[in-house]
């Protein structure tokens, strides 16, 4: 527990003082307080407008940082031969990928505490009247980020190059969201190894539909907060765990 | 692969917590779902398909509702947007969002009422759509009703139902219909009690903080009065 924890607060170290990471951070605060330029140009829903496209704007960047720095951690450092230090030390596979994916989930986890706390102070300062739903988005953007964080390490465990993990987590985050139409396209091919697979991927992957409350057209929906948090748990352990597998067996 | 008493347990209690959530996480999808079956004519384009398949509707209609404000807003500065292109962003937005009533408002009213305009069909499919997705909303009624009465000549039925949406919901763009209403109504009868009503929403609207309205409605005030801002 004490050495994951230490590869944890190492990797959330590595990350923020990384350039790039910077780099984003400081570009989507600046989109942030442009997305306010929004306000005065739309009538009648001022603030829905700087609502629905600051949230989008804040989940689309922290993607990005979150499937860089997911499925690039491993190979960079293999690369950087950094992996050899820590494994040489008394800390074992799993519990350098647990570190690890803790590690950039927690980046994550405060960078939407960051933005969305500029969002929301931007929001009340225009008098906006922010409903349980708006606070709530966050929260479910995390584990969808959590998620989408946790299978990017696993790509990266499997996978032979940085590009194909990038390509096969972006893949399964598009994938994710359109999970409900996947019975209807298996439906459309009928039978084969095509209705298969989109069985196949209908039942395994994520269901980030109802984890996309951002995009939900009326704030009056039944959400179910606990049931989410318990799915989200429940499938970054699995992923981990598998990850963790597949590193065990993995020669250096 | 070798799987492990640790990794086992740990597989078990995640399959049971994902298991156990499933059908509310279900059911909140469901909800989510259930307000997306929109049958919008011509609102369905390859932007907007995408759009909900990459769950970003809301962001994408409230983009395409800027638009539309900045196409509108081009006629103060004397460039018309063709009203094919108006309507098209509406349709697109409600295909996007129904539930927007900002859209129904504006692009319906522009395109029933502006001069270069005067599009009714079009106007009025727009006011349906919205009555449609929302029948309990207090003034769609009253602007669609507006229109018509207006599409028909009839000032002062268009008028009583303007006026009742202005008299608790603030919109330059009405207000500023209805001050253009009693002007014209005060040219033809040359009564000045209609001058007066135009004159109280211009004042109104001088004080609007959109710029566009509040700027027209100045120069009617400085026309009519001796308005010093």
């Amino acid at each position: 527990m004490r050495q994951t924890w230490a590869i944890l607060k190492f990797t959330l170290k590595e990350n923020i003082s990384n350039k790039v990471f910077k780099g984003f951070i400081a570009f989507t605060i600046l989109i942030l307080l442009g997305i306010v330029v929004f306000k005065s140009l739309a009538l009648y829903s001022q603030n829905d407008v700087v609502i629905g496209i600051g949230q989008l704007a804040i989940e689309f960047f922290l993607l990005l940082i979150a499937i860089f720095a997911s499925s690039t951690q491993y190979f960079k450092d293999k690369k950087e031969k950094s992996i050899y230090l820590i494994l040489t030390k008394p800390v074992s596979k799993t519990q350098y990928i647990w570190g690890k994916t803790l590690g950039i989930i927690a980046l994550i986890g405060i960078d939407i505490i960051i933005m969305g706390g500029i969002l929301t102070v931007i929001l009340l300062l225009g008098k906006a009247n922010l409903t349980a739903t708006y606070y709530l988005a966050y929260l479910y953007m995390f584990y969808k980020l959590a998620i989408i964080i946790a299978i990017g390490v696993l790509f990266s465990v499997i996978s032979d190059s940085m590009i194909t993990s990038n390509i096969f987590t972006i893949l399964v985050y598009i994938l994710a969201y359109g999970v409900y139409e996947l019975p209807l396209l298996a439906k459309q091919v009928g039978g084969g190894a095509l209705n298969w697979l989109f069985m196949t991927l209908y039942y395994i992957l994520p269901n980030y539909y109802s984890l996309t409350i951002r995009d939900a057209l009326l704030p009056q929906i039944s959400l179910h907060v606990l049931s989410t948090t318990l799915y989200s748990v429940g499938y970054c352990v699995i992923i981990m765990v598998i990850a963790s597998m597949i590193f065990q067996r993995k020669e250096l | 692969m070798r799987v492990g008493v640790k990794n086992a347990i740990a597989i078990g209690i995640a399959a049971i917590m994902i298991a156990f959530s499933c059908g509310n996480v279900n059911k909140q999808a469901e909800s989510m779902r259930s307000l997306e079956a929109v049958n919008v004519s011509n609102g369905d384009t390859l932007e907007t398909a995408l759009a909900r398949f990459l769950g970003i509707k809301v962001a994408a209609c409230d983009i395409l509702w800027v638009k539309q404000t900045l196409d509108i807003g081009g006629m103060s500065q004397g460039v018309v947007t063709p009203a094919s292109v108006i309507y098209a962003n509406s349709r697109q937005m409600s295909f996007l969002n129904p539930y927007f009533v900002g859209n129904y408002y504006f692009s319906g009213t522009i395109l029933g009422m502006v001069d270069v305009y005067k599009e009714f069909d079009m106007a009025s499919q727009i006011f349906q759509t919205g009555i449609e997705y929302l029948p309990t909303d207090p003034y769609l009624k009253n602007y669609f009703g507006g229109v018509i009465a207006y599409s028909q000549g009839n000032d002062a039925q268009a008028l009583s139902s303007f006026e009742t949406v202005a008299l608790k919901y603030h919109d330059p763009t009405l207000i500023n219909i209805i001050g253009f209403l009693y002007e014209n109504k005060y040219k033809q009868t040359g009564n000045s009690a209609y001058l007066n009503q135009a004159i109280y929403y211009w004042k109104e609207n001088a004080l609007s903080s959109n710029s566009y309205y509040s700027e027209k409605a100045i120069e009617k005030l400085k026309q009519y009065t001796n308005y010093q801002g």
